[in-house]
């Protein structure tokens, strides 16, 4: 602990790195230094200054650009893997403008030009290839800024997790019992509501819109209706069945059904909120391996989906 | 309003003046003739007009042609000895520069023509006598700064017209640089200087030095590295001779110190014709050595080149 506080302690507060036309420079600067101390050449120790110098200035130069820089990242609500989320990040320097600067994280984004005391936010699509916790790390920031010798960068501490919940995968709820197991799970021909098109929804669902471009999918209703409790059985894929119990708990959240979850000894509760959707993609998100379920008595009170 | 000249403009100008100041060294160091800087100056006022025109040559062509200058120079090295040399040299590095110029030119090209320019003012070093070389010097530090600039912002995919500094940005960084380097010029450690000669790693040697330190006390090492040669012109070699150093005959609070002594520096016991010749020139030879006095010694012999050791 003592040695990487220690590590923490003499590490350089600035990152360095030469660039391609950095290593060739220094590749002269050496080449002189060493025919200068042949030689002997004043001229020569002339030049080996002006280059010197011209490093000194360059760095006084790369140093302002990205000193007191301030930096924050803005996480979306919903991230699910295998699905473009939009990752935010606001930068602002307020004692000078900046330039050529790219913001180092998941991604690398540049930015041309920032002026002083201007908050400039940018955005960048990822994709999180697993479900879970993912811990998002530090973020550089580095700028070749002003002659491109070396990539200078500066770090942010914004370390923090971020919960990725399941892909959705569409289905239907075909096994699905209703109140008292009255639903045979055998009703697809009766349409619950229309909403927006995602992708990976079933192409049988897909429909057009008349007046309006763009697609919007039919939800149909299984025999459960359109709310109920999403209980997850031991068998099978689970990755698959995670994800499908994702894409069952958004829809019944988009139509304003109340549900829940059920998994392993896990239960939710019923709700139609927001917060309880997130708890719930949470719960999902995290679970590792399927067991059955270890509470049946609230079969009777609520439509159940069976996956 | 003015509208601003664009980066592309910029760059060419820039490019073009970087690759005239290395020809500018050149002149300055007397290695190209005036005539010739006029018709490479000219040939880069026509590239500068036309920075980015593509001309229709392919490399194969290219190549073969500049193997060929290399060949023809190779021949000349061989034929008229190695005092051509140095001529050989910078006709090809001439030759490269124009070429490189003339060529087409992307980003990668352009870092080339600073590259081959320095390396034309590096050459010019060497060679120079006048001050005016600094012009040629000048003119680098002020126009790579500002080509690398450039050049950065196009990798970066900077549009053009955006953020040029303008002239105040740039001054105050060539003002930079050359405060900066002249603090350098004189802060850089010569190989002469003590930093790098009474350095932990070294002892104390025979042979010259611009530093006495009576303080020290080490074992002295043999320096078996020609410290002088003496040649006598025309006249008969003496069968010895012998050299008197600094002579340092008083001491006050400052150190010991130099005193006339009566009658002269030196004692001529015979008047001589020689004239002596040393190397290095960094010595001062009027001061340190006088052919002390001619003496018959035996056993006798001619002495041509003298191995001189002092401690």
């Amino acid at each position: 602990m003592r040695l990487k506080s220690l590590f923490r302690y003499l590490k350089p507060p600035r990152g360095f790195k030469l660039t391609k036309s950095g290593k060739i420079f220094f590749f002269f600067l050496f080449a002189i230094i060493i025919v200068a101390m042949m030689t002997g050449n004043n001229l020569l120790f002339l030049i080996l200054a002006g280059m010197l110098s011209f490093m000194i200035v360059s760095g006084i130069e790369s140093e302002r650009n990205i000193r007191y820089l301030e930096m924050m990242r803005m996480l979306p609500v919903q991230v699910f893997a295998k699905r473009p989320s939009v990752m935010g990040y606001g930068i602002r320097n307020p004692r000078n403008a900046s330039n050529r600067l790219v913001i180092e994280d998941i991604l690398n984004l540049g930015l041309g030009h920032l002026s002083k005391g201007m908050t400039e936010r940018l955005s960048a699509e990822v994709i999180f290839p697993k479900r879970g916790i993912v811990h998002l790390g530090r973020v550089k920031v580095s700028t070749t800024y002003p002659y491109g010798l070396f990539r200078k960068s500066i770090d942010f501490d914004l370390s923090q997790d971020i919960l990725v919940f399941p892909e959705p995968i569409a289905c239907s709820t075909s096994d699905s019992v209703g109140i008292e197991g009255q639903g045979k799970g055998k009703a697809h021909d009766s349409i619950s509501h229309v909403r927006p098109y995602v992708p990976g929804d079933p192409l049988s669902s897909v429909v057009w819109k008349k007046q309006h471009l763009g697609l919007v999918s039919r939800v149909i209703e299984g025999g459960s209706g359109t709310n109920g409790i999403v209980v997850l059985l031991p068998g099978g894929d689970p990755e698959l069945k995670l994800s499908n119990a994702t894409f069952i708990i958004l829809e019944l959240y988009r139509a304003g059904s109340a549900f829940g979850l059920v998994v392993n000894d896990y239960f939710s509760g019923i709700d139609s909120g927001r917060s309880h959707k997130l708890e719930i993609l949470g719960k999902l998100a995290c679970t590792n391996g399927i067991t059955e379920p270890s509470r049946r008595d609230f079969y009777g009170k609520a439509h159940v989906i069976f996956l | 309003m003015a509208k601003p000249m664009s980066s592309s403009f910029n760059l060419s100008l820039i490019t073009t003046g970087i690759s005239l100041s290395g020809m500018l060294c050149l002149v300055l160091a007397d290695l190209l003739a005036p005539g010739a800087f006029i018709v490479i100056g000219l040939i880069h006022l026509l590239v500068c007009r036309f920075f980015y025109a593509r001309i229709p040559v392919s490399a194969f062509p290219v190549i073969l042609f500049s193997l060929g200058v290399v060949c023809l120079e190779l021949v000349r090295v061989y034929l008229y000895g190695r005092e051509t040399m140095l001529l050989a040299l910078r006709d090809m590095i001439v030759f490269f520069a124009l070429l490189r110029l003339v060529l087409p030119k992307t980003n990668r090209e352009i870092y080339q023509i600073i590259g081959i320019s320095l390396a034309e003012c590096i050459l010019a070093t060497i060679f120079t006598e006048s001050p005016m070389f600094l012009i040629g010097l000048v003119l680098m530090v002020c126009l790579i700064p500002m080509a690398l600039y450039y050049l950065d912002g196009m990798e970066f995919g900077q549009k053009e017209e955006l953020n040029v500094p303008g002239f105040l940005h740039w001054s105050g960084v060539w003002i930079g640089i050359i405060i900066v380097c002249s603090l350098l010029f004189y802060i850089l450690p010569r190989p002469s200087s003590t930093i790098i000669k009474s350095s932990l790693f070294t002892r104390p040697r025979t042979g010259f030095s611009e530093e006495v330190n009576l303080n020290k006390s080490d074992s002295i090492a043999r320096d078996d590295n020609i410290a002088m040669r003496i040649l006598f012109a025309g006249a008969r070699v003496p069968d010895t001779f012998y050299l008197s150093g600094a002579r340092l005959e008083g001491i006050s609070e400052r150190g010991f110190i130099r005193e006339a002594s009566p009658g002269g520096d030196m004692v001529m016991k015979y008047s001589s014709d020689y004239r002596l010749t040393i190397y290095p020139t960094g010595i001062r030879a009027k001061n340190v050595f006088y052919p002390y006095s001619l003496t018959a010694v035996s056993p006798r012999r001619v002495v041509g080149t003298v191995l001189i050791s002092t401690g």
